[in-house]
C-alpha cells in the first residue's frame, strides 16, 4: 500500500494473460512489449522532438549529397586578399584564414561526419553485439575473461586509445571510422551483455537447447531479434556520441585532411583566430556540431520513449 | 654611402687596427660594403665603439643614428618596475651545457652573460670581454676580460673561468649543445689562458665569423665560474649579469631581483616575473588581460589582436622560414622545370600579407634571407608567373598536370601555408593532396626511411633563425652523405655537385665581399634547379604593453629586460 | 470517520474507462456492490474482468489514462472520488488498506522491516519507540515466531509467506476499517497460501475489519468470503452469499467457469473438463445485449440485443441473467464422457532415475539421491512446494541441468548424458518439455509457424511436403488455425500461447513430455482446455508425462501415479488414487489438507510451522521432521533419516510411523496436535 502509487497498472494476477494491464488488449494483443513495430513510427512521427531531429538531419544529409551545388562559393577556392573578413552579404557567415567562405564549407563539411557517423557507429554496434552476444551467452571464463579486458579498456580515456590506433594507423577517414567502431565496442558489448542476460533465464533458450541448436543459431537467430530493440536504442545514443567523437578527433587532426571541408578539422584550422575576434569562422562549425549532435539525441529520445512505451 | 672620406684621418685611424679589420674599412671607403654591413662586420673583427664612430665620421657618414648603440645604450624609463613577462616553457632542465630550447636559452641569459651580444642589428657588442682581435689569418682570436666583475656567489671573475667554460662546451666526449657550433672549430686544448684578463682562442681552421660563437647566438655560452657543476646550476642560476635568481619553478616559471653590485649600469626593474606558456594564446589573453606585460615571442596567426596598435610590437627580422621540398629524385620532380613551375603558381606578398599580415620578407627559394648580410640582393626575385609555369610544366612533359601528395607538420601557420600552395598549384593542373601529421610523428625518427619529413614527395617543414645561413645551406642541400655526415635533413634528395662546391667556398670565405658573390651565384644555381621553395622569411615578434618600454628581444630567443620600465 | 453503522463499502453504477490511444475504453460498466461492516467480499472473475481496476479505483490508484466516468463510490460514509489530495492520503493512511499479490512492490527494499512498519505507526501519530514496539507487537499477531530478528531484516531476506504476512501487519497497523486484498496469496505455495488465508480469517475477527477479497481462485474466495460478485467483461453478473453461488451458479459464465475445474473424483480417463468456448470481449467492446452472449450456449437474440438486468433469484441473490433458471442446465461445451480415453498404454519403465543428486554452487542441494522409475504411456505427477526439487528434477532430466557425478538416467535402457548438448539427436527428440509459461518458453520474435517447424525439421527430420503435413496435422489436434500460423507470440492470448508450446514439445513425437505447471499461467476457462488437449494428445501419441504441478486438484485428475517431493527427496510414490486417498506421508496429508476446496468444507486442517528449511542445510534425520505434525517423540526422526519404504504393491512413503499407524491416525484423528506421540 505504500509503493503502489505511481506505478503503472499493476499487473491482473494470473501471469500472461493480463501482462499488459487493465488498458490493454486481452486476447489478442495488439502490440508486442519489446517489438518494434509499424505502429512504432506513427508514435514517433506524432512525437515533435523527433520531427525537429528527424529535419535537422535530413538537411545534413542533404547539405552532404548536394552541398557543392547549394554552397554559394566553392569551398576549396582561396582569395587571400579577403581573408578574416566578418559576415556579410556577400559572405554569410564571413571568411576564413584563407579567404574561403565559411558557409559554403560548413554546407559541404557536413559530407565526411555524416558519413563516418554512422558507419562507425554500425561497425561498433556490429562488433559489440556479436561480442556482448558471446558474453552474455557463453558465460563462464569467456565472459569473465572477456569482461576483465572490456573493464580494462574502459578504464582507460577513450582519447588515449584513439591516439594509439591513429598512431598505428594513420589519419584517414578509414582509420576514423575503425577507431570509434572499436571504442564503442567494448561499451556497445556491455549493454548487449546485459541484456542477453535478461534473456538467458528465458525457457525459450532451454527449448532451443532441447532442439540440439548450436550456440551460434541461438545466439543470432534466437537471442539477437529479442535483444534488437536494446541495441537499436544504444545505436542511436552512440551515434551521439559518435558525433562528437569524429568531430573531436578532426579537431585533432586526425580525420579528413585540409582543404577537405570538415567541421572539426575547420575549427581547429581557424580556433586561434577566437582571440582576434574571427569568431564567425569557429562559431558556425560548431554551431553545425552541436545542431547534429541536438538532432541526435531528440531522436534517440524519441526512440527510447516509444520503446518504453 | 660614402660621401667626403677625411683620408688623412682615415689612415690615422686603420694605425689602430688589426690587417683584417682594415681591410673591412677598406671594403667600406670603398663602397662595397653598406654602412650596416659595415659596422656589423667591424664589431665581429673587434673594432671597438668609439674607434667605429671615428672610422665613420671619417667616412663622411653619421655615427649617431641607430646601430652600435641599439636599445642596450639608450634607456628612458624609471627603474624599481616589475616587469611580467610570458615565455615558451623550457622543455628540460636548465642546464648551460645542455639547454637547447627557447625557454631554456632566455632562462640562462637573465642571470648569465656572454663574452659579447650579438645585438638585434647581428652587431657584435662587448660584454664580458672588452675587446676581442684576430691574428693575421684569423686563426687565433684574442679576449680581454672585463676586470672588476663579480659573479652572483662573490666570486671574481678571470680569465680562469672563462677558459673553464670554454673547455667544458667545447668537450668532444661531453654531451655540449654547442658542440654542433664547435665541432671543427675549436677543441678544448685551443682554450688558453694569457693571462688572468686575457685569453686567446686556437682555432682548428681559420674562421672570421668566429666571435660570433662567443656571443649569445651561441646561447649556451654563459660564463661560469671555474669548477662549476653545470647539472646544479638550476638551483643558483650564478652568473655575472644584472638579475640575481629569485626563485625558479620548473614548468611554471621564474623570478629574478635586481643585481646591485652589477657591474655595468644597474637593471631598472626591481624585479622580473616570468611565466612559462606551453602554447601561444594563453600568453596572448594574459597580456590582453593584463596578466603579464610582455609577450616573448608570437607568432602572427592567433595573434591579430596584439597587431591592431594596443600594443608595442618589437619587430626583428630573422631568418626563420619554412622548407617546402620536393623530390629531386623522385616522380615528377626529376624535372627541375615541374619544381620551377610549382614555385612560380606562388604569390608571395599575398602569402606574406594572409599569413603574417605582412610581417615578413618574400623569400627566393634560397636560404639567404634578407637578414643576412651576405645575402646578394641584385638577385631578381621570383614572382609568380603561372603562364610561365604551365609553359615549363608542358615542356616537362605534364601538359595535363599530375597529382602528387604533400606532406606537413601540424604546427602555427603552416597546415594554412600548404593549403594555399595546393590551391596554387591547382591553378597549372597539379594536384596536390595533403597530410597534415602532428609534428612527432611527421618528424619520426629524422632518419632517412623512417620520417615522413625527408621521405615524402613533397614536404613542408620548419626552420627556426640562425644568424649565418651556414646551416640552411648545408644539411638541408648538400649532397647526402651518410658516412660524411652531409646533408641529414636533405628532404629534397638534392644532389648538385656545382652547388656543393660553393657552398664549401662560401663557408671558407672569410669576408662579406667575397661571401655575397658566392651567394650570387648559389641563388642563381637555386633558382634555376629549386629543390627547395623558400617561400617567407617570417619576422621575430614580440609584444609588449603600451605602457612597457626598453624591452630587448634577440631573434635567437633572448629576452632582455635590464633596460625595461613601465609608465 | 462519519458513521459506525452503515456499510464499509457502497460502490454504485461505477464505470471506469481507460484512454487508450485518444479512445475511451469501458473497462468497468455499472459495477454496484456493498460490502457491510465486518463482511468478507470476494470478487471472482479471470483475467480481464477488470477486478484488479475496482480496487484501483476504490482508492484512486487507477493509471493516468483512467478515470472513473460514472458511479458513486463511499467508503466507510466517505467519497473518495471528490476527496482533495490532504483528504485522499488521509484515507489511505487510516481508513483503507490494500495488500497485492507481490509483496515485494509493496516494501522498500532499501529500509529495514522494522522500520517499515514502525513508520506506518508513526504516520498514525505514535512516537518513535511506541512505534517501535507496536511494529513488533503486529508482527506477532501475524504470527511472526521471532519478530525482533524479522525486524531487523531487509524485505529481500524474506521469503514470500513471510513478506506477505509482514505487509498484512502493516495493512492492518492502521486498524482500517476497510482491508482490500488483491490476490494476496496467487504468488504462494498452497501450504503458506493456507497458512496466510488461515491468518487473514483469524485477523478480520480480531479486529473486525470489513474484507474486500479479489482473486482468480474460486476455492479461495469460496474459503474466505462470505458473499461473492462474479466479475465478467467489466461487468458483476452473478452476486450473493459464496456457499450458494459456488453451490448452484444462476449464471451461465459461473457455471461454465466452476465446470472448469476438475472436482474430486474425475479423472482424466473418464470424465473431459468442459470449457468455456470463444473468448472474452476486449476492453471498449460494443456489445448490445448480454456481455457473455457471445459465448453463451443459452443465448437466444434477446440476450444479443438487450442488456439484461440483475434478476432476484432468491436467498438475497441476484443474476444478470434472462435466462437464470435454466443456468444450471447449461449444455456443455465438450462431450462429458471421454469414452476413448482408456489407459491401456502403461508399459514397462522408460525414464529410470537412480540416485539423481545436483548440488548448485553454495551447497544448495536441490536433489538427493532420487529413484524414479517412469512407465511407458503413464502420466507421473510430481508434487511438493517451492524448492522441493520439482523443477530442478525435470531438468536435469531434460539435460538442461547437469546432475552431480553418480546420477544415472536411463531412456529405454540408455544412459543418458548429463547435458543437453550431448546427447544425439533421437534422444533429444524423445525428451521434450511444455514450460509453465508460455511467453518465456516461446521466442517473441519468431513466427509460430518457424517455432513448430524447427522440431520438425530439426528433430524429426522432415521437410517439404512432409513438413507441411505434419504442421497442418499438429496444428489441428492443439486446436490451431492455419491463420494463427504467420502470428508471433505476442499477438496470441495465453490459452493459444500455451497451444504453440504444446505443439512445438509434441513435433518430433517425443517419448516423454515434461509439463512444468502449463497452466498455472492460465485461466481456468483456459486450463480446462489445455487440460483435455492434453488427456487427448496422450492418447494418440502415446506419449509418456512427467506432470509437475502445486494444483493438487490437477494432478490428481491427470496422473496415473504421484510423487510427492520434500526438500529434493522422495516423501512418496503411489498410484494416484492411493495416495490421494491415504493413508499418506504427513507431509502429503499437510499438502492435501492445505488446498482449499470449493465446496468450502475443509474445516480441519494440519498446519505445517515455519518455513522450509534451507537446502543448502537441510536438517538432520528426516528432512520433514522440523515441521512434521506427527514427529513421533522418540528422536528417531530427528536423527535418522526413514527409508523408503513400500507398504502396499508401488505405494513407497518414507515415514519411520509404520503405514497401517498412519492409516489409523488420519481415519480416526481430525484435528492432529503438535508433536502428538503414538
Amino acid at each position: 500500500m505504500t509503493d503502489i502509487a505511481g506505478n503503472a497498472a499493476p499487473l491482473e494476477p494470473g501471469g500472461p494473460l493480463g501482462t499488459l494491464g487493465p488498458a490493454g488488449d486481452m486476447v489478442t494483443v495488439a502490440t508486442p512489449v519489446t517489438a518494434v513495430p509499424r505502429s512504432a513510427w506513427r508514435l514517433l512521427l506524432r512525437r515533435p522532438t523527433f520531427i525537429i531531429g528527424a529535419v535537422i538531419i535530413v538537411f545534413w544529409v542533404f547539405c552532404a549529397i548536394f552541398g557543392h551545388a547549394i554552397a554559394p562559393y566553392n569551398p576549396l577556392e582561396q582569395q587571400l586578399l579577403f581573408n578574416n573578413t566578418g559576415p556579410s552579404s556577400a559572405h554569410w557567415f564571413g571568411t576564413d584564414t584563407l579567404g574561403r567562405d565559411v558557409l559554403s564549407r560548413v554546407l559541404v563539411g557536413a559530407r565526411d561526419i555524416l558519413v563516418v557517423t554512422p558507419l562507425a557507429t554500425i561497425l561498433g554496434t556490429i562488433l559489440g553485439t556479436a561480442l556482448g552476444l558471446a558474453m552474455g551467452y557463453l558465460g563462464g571464463p569467456f565472459d569473465l575473461v572477456v569482461g576483465r579486458f572490456v573493464e580494462a579498456v574502459l578504464a582507460l580515456p577513450a582519447v588515449i586509445i584513439a591516439f594509439l590506433f591513429i598512431v598505428a594507423l594513420g589519419p584517414s577517414t578509414t582509420t576514423l571510422i575503425v577507431v570509434i567502431g572499436l571504442i564503442f565496442t567494448p561499451l556497445i558489448a556491455r549493454t548487449v551483455r546485459a541484456a542477453v542476460l535478461t534473456e538467458r533465464n528465458l525457457d525459450y533458450l532451454s527449448s532451443a537447447r532441447l532442439l540440439g541448436e548450436r550456440p551460434l543459431r541461438i545466439m543470432f537467430r534466437e537471442i539477437l531479434p529479442n535483444v534488437m530493440p536494446a541495441i537499436l536504442v544504444e545505436f542511436t545514443v552512440r551515434l551521439g556520441y559518435a558525433v562528437f567523437a569524429v568531430a573531436t578527433l578532426s579537431f585533432l587532426g586526425f580525420g579528413v585532411q585540409p582543404p577537405t571541408p570538415d567541421w572539426g578539422s575547420d575549427i581547429a584550422a581557424d580556433y586561434s583566430g577566437l582571440l582576434a575576434g574571427y569568431w564567425w569562422q569557429v562559431l558556425f562549425p560548431a554551431l553545425a556540431i552541436a545542431s547534429l549532435v541536438t538532432a541526435v539525441n531528440l531522436i534517440t529520445d524519441s526512440i527510447e520513449q516509444v520503446l518504453n512505451s | 654611402m660614402t660621401g667626403n672620406i677625411d683620408h688623412k684621418r682615415l689612415g690615422r685611424l686603420r694605425e689602430d687596427q688589426g690587417e683584417i679589420a682594415n681591410h673591412i674599412i677598406d671594403e667600406f671607403a670603398a663602397g662595397r660594403l653598406s654602412r650596416r654591413d659595415f659596422i656589423r662586420r667591424a664589431t665581429v673583427v673587434g673594432i671597438s665603439v668609439p674607434a667605429l664612430g671615428s672610422i665613420l665620421a671619417a667616412c663622411g657618414s653619421s655615427s649617431t643614428s641607430s646601430g652600435t648603440s641599439g636599445s642596450t645604450a639608450t634607456a628612458t624609463g624609471a627603474p624599481g618596475a616589475v616587469i611580467k613577462a610570458g615565455i615558451v616553457t623550457p622543455t628540460a632542465a636548465i642546464n648551460p651545457v645542455t639547454v637547447a630550447d627557447q625557454g631554456g636559452l632566455d632562462m640562462l641569459a637573465q642571470t648569465g652573460e656572454y663574452l659579447c651580444l650579438s645585438s638585434q642589428t647581428l652587431q657584435l657588442q662587448p660584454v664580458l670581454a672588452t675587446s676581442w682581435t684576430p691574428n693575421g689569418n684569423s686563426d687565433i682570436w684574442t679576449f680581454k676580460i672585463r676586470q672588476g666583475v663579480k659573479f652572483h656567489n662573490g666570486q671574481a671573475l678571470t680569465a680562469d673561468d672563462v677558459v673553464y667554460t670554454y673547455q667544458l662546451h667545447t668537450n668532444p666526449k661531453g654531451n655540449a649543445n654547442a658542440l654542433s657550433a664547435f665541432g671543427g672549430v675549436l677543441a678544448p686544448a685551443g682554450v688558453k689562458k694569457v693571462d688572468d684578463f686575457t685569453v686567446a682562442f686556437h682555432l682548428s681552421a681559420p674562421n672570421g665569423n668566429f666571435p660570433y660563437l662567443t656571443s649569445s647566438d651561441n646561447y649556451n655560452m654563459i660564463i661560469l665560474p671555474k669548477g662549476y657543476d653545470p647539472t646544479k646550476w638550476e638551483s643558483t642560476f650564478v652568473g655575472t649579469g644584472p638579475f640575481k635568481l629569485g626563485s625558479y619553478t620548473p614548468k611554471s616559471g621564474a623570478t629574478f631581483t635586481r643585481n646591485a653590485s652589477y657591474w655595468g649600469k644597474k637593471a631598472l626593474p626591481s624585479q622580473t616575473v616570468f611565466t612559462f606558456y606551453d602554447s601561444q594564446n594563453p600568453s596572448i589573453l594574459a597580456l590582453t588581460g593584463g596578466t603579464i606585460d610582455v609577450v616573448g615571442q608570437f607568432a602572427v596567426s592567433g595573434a591579430e589582436e596584439l597587431l591592431t596598435g594596443n600594443y608595442n610590437i618589437i619587430k626583428l627580422k630573422s631568418a626563420a622560414h619554412r622548407q617546402l621540398s620536393m623530390r629531386c629524385d623522385q616522380g615528377p620532380f626529376t624535372d627541375a622545370r615541374v619544381r620551377q613551375a610549382v614555385a612560380l603558381t606562388l604569390n608571395r606578398p599575398q602569402i606574406v600579407q594572409a599569413l603574417f599580415k605582412g610581417y615578413a620578407d618574400v623569400g627566393n627559394d634560397s636560404p639567404f634571407a634578407p637578414v643576412f648580410p651576405s645575402t646578394n640582393t641584385s638577385i631578381p626575385q621570383r614572382t609568380a608567373d603561372v603562364a610561365k609555369a604551365k609553359s615549363l610544366l608542358t615542356a616537362a612533359g605534364h601538359a595535363a598536370g599530375f597529382s602528387t601528395q604533400l606532406v606537413t607538420e601540424q604546427f602555427v601557420e603552416i597546415p594554412q601555408y600548404a593549403q594555399i600552395v595546393a590551391q596554387a598549384a591547382q591553378e597549372i593542373g597539379v594536384k596536390i593532396n595533403l597530410k597534415v601529421e602532428s609534428s612527432s610523428a611527421y618528424y619520426g625518427k629524422a632518419t632517412f626511411g623512417n620520417s615522413d619529413w625527408l621521405d615524402a614527395t613533397m614536404s613542408l617543414v620548419d626552420y627556426g633563425h640562425r644568424s649565418v645561413p651556414n646551416v640552411f645551406l648545408t644539411a638541408p642541400l648538400v649532397t647526402t652523405n651518410a658516412a660524411k655526415g652531409t646533408g641529414p635533413w636533405n628532404a629534397a634528395h638534392f644532389k648538385n655537385a656545382q652547388y656543393d662546391k660553393l657552398v664549401g667556398q662560401y663557408i671558407a670565405a672569410s669576408d662579406v665581399s667575397s661571401q655575397k658573390t658566392i651567394a650570387g651565384q648559389i641563388e642563381t644555381l637555386l633558382l634555376d634547379q629549386t629543390p627547395i621553395i623558400f617561400g617567407y622569411f617570417y619576422n621575430y615578434l614580440t609584444a609588449t604593453a603600451k605602457n612597457v618600454t626598453g624591452v630587448y628581444p634577440t631573434a635567437i630567443g633572448h629576452l632582455f629586460l635590464y633596460n625595461a620600465a613601465k609608465s | 470517520m462519519t458513521t459506525d453503522s452503515g456499510p464499509a463499502l457502497v460502490v454504485s453504477n461505477m464505470d471506469v474507462s481507460y484512454k487508450v490511444r485518444g479512445q475511451d475504453r469501458r473497462a468497468l460498466k455499472n459495477v454496484s456492490f456493498t460490502v457491510a461492516r465486518g463482511e468478507s467480499y470476494g470478487l471472482v472473475g479471470e483475467s480481464g474482468s477488470g477486478k484488479s481496476t475496482v480496487a484501483l479505483a476504490l482508492v484512486r490508484y487507477l493509471p493516468r489514462n483512467g478515470r472513473v466516468s460514472a458511479g458513486t463510490v463511499s467508503i466507510n460514509g466517505q467519497d473518495p472520488l471528490g476527496m482533495g489530495k490532504a483528504e485522499l492520503r488521509e484515507l489511505r493512511a487510516k481508513t483503507i488498506s490494500m495488500v497485492y499479490q507481490e509483496p515485494g512492490r509493496a516494501l522498500n527494499p532499501s529500509l529495514r522491516v522494522g522500520e517499515q512498519i514502525a513508520e506506518v505507526f508513526e504516520i498514525a501519530g505514535e512516537k518513535s519507540d511506541e512505534a517501535t514496539a507496536s511494529a513488533e507487537n503486529m508482527l506477532r499477531k501475524v504470527q511472526i515466531s521471532d519478530p525482533g530478528r524479522v525486524m531487523r531484516r531487509y524485505p529481500y531476506e524474506l521469503s514470500g509467506g513471510m513478506a506477505q504476512r509482514v505487509v498484512i501487519a502493516m495493512a492492518l497497523a492502521v486498524s482500517p476499517s476497510l482491508l482490500i486484498l488483491d490476490e494476496p496469496t496467487t504468488a504462494l505455495d498452497a501450504t503458506v497460501e493456507a497458512e496466510v488465508l488461515d491468518l487473514v480469517a483469524a485477523l478480520r475477527q480480531e479486529f473486525d475489519t470489513s474484507v474486500l477479497f479479489i482473486s482468480h481462485n474460486l476455492a479461495v474466495i469460496a474459503k474466505m468470503c462470505d458473499r461473492v460478485g462474479v466479475l465478467y467483461a467489466g461487468e458483476l453478473v452473478e452476486e450473493g452469499p459464496a456457499r450458494q453461488v459456488f453451490d448452484d451458479p444462476r449464471h451461465p459464465y459461473t457455471v461454465g467457469l466452476l465446470r472448469c475445474i476438475p472436482r474430486r473424483g474425475q479423472r482424466k480417463d473418464r470424465d473431459r473438463l468442459d470449457t468455456i468456448p470463444g473468448f472474452l470481449p476486449g476492453p471498449g467492446h460494443n456489445l448490445a445485449g448480454c456481455v457473455f452472449a457471445p459465448r453463451c450456449a443459452l443465448a437466444r437474440d434477446r440476450c444479443r440485443t438487450e442488456p439484461p438486468p440483475f434478476f432476484d433469484v432468491g436467498d438475497l441473490r441476484t443474476a444478470r441473467c434472462f435466462f437464470h433458471e435454466q443456468a444450471p442446465d447449461l449444455p456443455r461445451a465438450t462431450p462429458a464422457s471421454a469414452a476413448a480415453l482408456a489407459t491401456d498404454g502403461i508399459g514397462g519403465p522408460l525414464v529410470k532415475i537412480e540416485k539423481l543428486s545436483k548440488t548448485f554452487p553454495g551447497g544448495v542441494q536441490a536433489l538427493a539421491g532420487v529413484d524414479l522409475t517412469v512407465h511407458r504411456g503413464e502420466t507421473l505427477g510430481l508434487v511438493g512446494e517451492s524448492g522441493s526439487g520439482k523443477t530442478t528434477l525435470a531438468r536435469t532430466l531434460l539435460g538442461l541441468t547437469s546432475a552431480d557425478q553418480g546420477s544415472v538416467l536411463t531412456l529405454d535402457g540408455k544412459q543418458l548424458s548429463a547435458d543437453a548438448r550431448r546427447r544425439p539427436r533421437d534422444v533429444l527428440r524423445a525428451l521434450q518439455i511444455v514450460f509453465q509459461n508460455p511467453d518465456s518458453a516461446l521466442n517473441r520474435r519468431h513466427t509460430v509457424r518457424s517455432l513448430i517447424s524447427r522440431p520438425l525439421s530439426r528433430l524429426a527430420g522432415l521437410s517439404g511436403t512432409g513438413l507441411r503435413d505434419r504442421l497442418a496435422e499438429l496444428i489441428s489436434s492443439v486446436r490451431l488455425e492455419e491463420r494463427h500460423l504467420a502470428l508471433r507470440p505476442g499477438q496470441l492470448s495465453g490459452g493459444l500461447k500455451q497451444r504453440v508450446a504444446i505443439a512445438r514439445a509434441f513435433g518430433a513425437r517425443p517419448d516423454v513430455v515434461v509439463c512444468d505447471e502449463p497452466t498455472s499461467a492460465l485461466d481456468v476457462s483456459v486450463q480446462a482446455a489445455i487440460l483435455n488437449l492434453l488427456a487427448d494428445l496422450q492418447q494418440q501419441e502415446h506419449a509418456t508425462y512427467l506432470f509437475i504441478s502445486h494444483d493438487l486438484g490437477l494432478v490428481r485428475y491427470l496422473s496415473d501415479r504421484i510423487v510427492v517431493l520434500y526438500l529434493g527427496r522422495v516423501m512418496e510414490v503411489g498410484p494416484a488414487e492411493v495416495v490421494f486417498t491415504g493413508p499418506h506421508h504427513p507431509y502429503t496429508e499437510a499438502l492435501f489438507s492445505a488446498v482449499p476446496s470449493l465446496d468450502g468444507q475443509r474445516p480441519d486442517r494440519i498446519k505445517l510451522e515455519g518455513e522450509i528449511p534451507s537446502a543448502a542445510n537441510p536438517p538432520s534425520g528426516c528432512v520433514f521432521h522440523t515441521r512434521c505434525p506427527r514427529k513421533l517423540s522418540t528422536g528417531v526422526c530427528e536423527s535418522t533419516e526413514p527409508p523408503l519404504l513400500e507398504g502396499e504393491p508401488g505405494h513407497l512413503i518414507r515415514c519411520h510411523i509404520p503405514l497401517t499407524e498412519l492409516r489409523t491416525i488420519q481415519l480416526s484423528e481430525s484435528v492432529p496436535s503438535q508433536g502428538s506421540s503414538h
